[in-house]
């Protein structure tokens, strides 16, 4: 006989003798043993072989099984490095919630400086115009996190909307506490995803008080508020109205982000009170600019008021302080959630 | 089956480890027994039924019913299963190769009646069977052990060991197969059935 009958045959042996044949089965094999006394051996061979493994007798324990509180306490030694994994993955996701929290707020501080707001949605989808506000004067920006080329949609995003509220009032403070009659406040425009930029609050002191009011959408031309009152409202209209300028509506005002060139209608360079919003484009990799920039740095920059920069060296140090806390709190909450792990994996394996 | 096993099993089930303990006493040498020929050898096998013991004192609540009995030896099972995957021992090792293989299996239940030849030879008989069941892959050791020394049924098995009938029917069937050859070294201590050819029948 082939090996392979060999095999086959032991199978339908092996569930004969287990009743686990269907009927049709059962009826063909014992067809075959009625005429097979090789087949008649081999299942008396298996029988008998199933027989002595059956009747193998129940040995007696070797010991006493029952069980003390120290080894249910303990699972079998395991127990301290289940408790310590349990422990180690709480600490750190507390750590990773807190390390998160300051990156955040790191952030969210790092771009409330008077010159710039960390927008998330700022670059809109296939917008091409990016317009960059460039801060002149004598502020230096505040440190951009952008990578790619800055490009804004600027109305477009939410957080933009409600950040303005912020800014502004940051920014009426600062100018309250100066004294200042006129802030220009240059924003710089940073990347997409750093997304700064803020249209500064333009006007007198006095009109800067109310730029708290700004964001509810009211349509704020006389006093040349700016805004960013809509979410996606294109920023040619809001700022357009809001504004001093002649908005030169760009051709490339589709999209959620409408850039435009804004110029202002009062030379900047001699008026103070109003706001001066120095719109250049910084490099836009993916199109072929359609604007120009209405005015250059230059210009402008004799003719700023000297407008304090809100201490971004100083606030950059809280906020480096605080990143890198974060930093750590983070790092040792991953380095707890391996030990935890591995913990976990040594007690399973023991 | 003890007479107030279910309330003793409630009783275990509210935490109280002396009402366990009673369980652990009804059924250790079943649960050794199964380890030890499974496993193959005694010290593994008692390591074995202490940690299935821990592990169903601290599972005793997911026990909804049915079988205690089986319920303990499917534990037992699986920490077998978990150590010879943890030991990784080659199954063709030789009974002298083993740095831990016993002479005998150890005293067994009930006590053995007969001379004392017939004593000794079935002590030996065993202990070959044993050996050769020593000698399979674990897949069909757990099978072998499941089916012909604790009587669970192909599905029981099939339920037990996470695969399908056809698989345990095959397991089955090359374990048992394995045996009996495995046998024919020691055809001297087997029944006559093992020393005739089939022309001889």
């Amino acid at each position: 006989m082939s090996a392979e009958r060999n095999i086959n045959d032991t199978e339908l042996l092996s569930a004969y003798i287990d009743g686990q044949l269907t009927m049709v089965e059962r009826s063909a094999l014992e067809a075959r043993l009625q005429s097979d006394a090789e087949l008649r051996h081999q299942l008396a061979l298996l029988r008998a072989t199933v027989d002595l493994i059956r009747d193998l007798p129940q040995l007696a324990a070797p010991r006493d099984f029952r069980l003390t509180r120290e080894m249910v306490g303990r699972r079998a030694g395991n127990r301290p490095i289940y408790t310590f994994s349990v422990l180690s993955a709480a600490a750190a996701v507390v750590l990773l919630v807190v390390g998160f929290g300051l990156l955040t707020v790191n952030n969210y501080n790092a771009a409330s400086s008077p010159f710039s707001r960390t927008v998330n949605n700022l670059e809109t989808d296939g917008d091409p115009a990016g317009i960059a506000l460039v801060p002149t004067g004598t502020f230096s920006a505040s440190p951009m996190p952008s990578t790619a080329p800055p490009s804004i949609g600027f109305f477009a995003a939410e957080e933009q909307v409600e950040r303005g509220t912020d800014l502004e009032s940051e920014i009426a403070g600062e100018q309250a506490q100066q004294g200042q009659a006129t802030q220009s406040q240059m924003f710089q425009a940073t990347a997409p995803a750093a997304a700064i930029q803020i249209a500064p609050v333009m006007g007198t002191a006095d009109e800067v008080d109310d730029t708290s009011t700004t964001t509810t959408g009211e349509d704020t031309t006389d006093d040349g508020r700016f805004r960013d009152t809509q979410q996606a409202e294109p920023f040619s209209e809001s700022l357009a109205s809001a504004l001093p300028f002649d908005a030169v509506a760009q051709p490339s005002q589709e999209g959620a982000g409408g850039m435009l060139a804004l110029q202002p209608t009062v030379p900047p360079p001699t008026s103070t009170p109003f706001p001066t919003l120095l719109l250049t484009r910084t490099a836009i990799p993916t199109e072929t600019p359609t604007h120009t920039p209405t005015h250059s740095p230059t210009q402008t920059n004799t003719s700023m008021p000297s407008i304090a920069p809100a201490q971004p060296p100083s606030t950059n140090a809280p906020a480096v302080q605080t990143e890198t806390i974060a930093i750590i709190l983070i790092v040792s909450a991953v380095v707890l959630l391996v030990a935890s792990v591995s913990a976990l994996i040594v007690n399973r394996r023991r | 089956m003890l007479e107030n096993e279910q309330a003793l099993i409630q009783t275990a089930q509210r935490g109280d480890l002396n009402a366990f303990n009673a369980l652990v006493l009804a059924y250790q040498n079943n649960v050794y027994t199964l380890a030890y020929r499974i496993m193959g050898e005694t010290h593994s096998a008692a390591d074995v039924a202490q940690e299935a013991f821990i592990l169903a004192f601290r599972r005793i609540s997911t026990y909804r019913g049915g079988s205690f009995r089986s319920w303990l030896l499917r534990i037992t099972a699986n920490q077998c299963y978990d150590e010879l995957r943890r030991i990784r021992r080659k199954p063709s090792i030789s009974v002298e190769e083993l740095p831990y293989a016993d002479s005998d299996d150890g005293p067994t239940l009930p006590d053995e009646t007969g001379t004392p030849e017939q004593v000794i030879q079935q002590k030996e008989l065993q202990h070959a069977i044993q050996t050769c069941i020593s000698h399979l892959s674990p897949d069909q050791r757990v099978v072998l052990v499941m089916s012909d020394i604790e009587g669970f049924s192909y599905q029981e098995i099939a339920d037990q060991v996470g695969t399908n009938l056809g698989t345990v029917k095959s397991r089955l069937s090359r374990a048992r197969a394995g045996v009996r050859d495995c046998l024919q070294s020691v055809r001297e201590l087997l029944p006559s059935v093992f020393r005739l050819n089939s022309e001889e029948r």
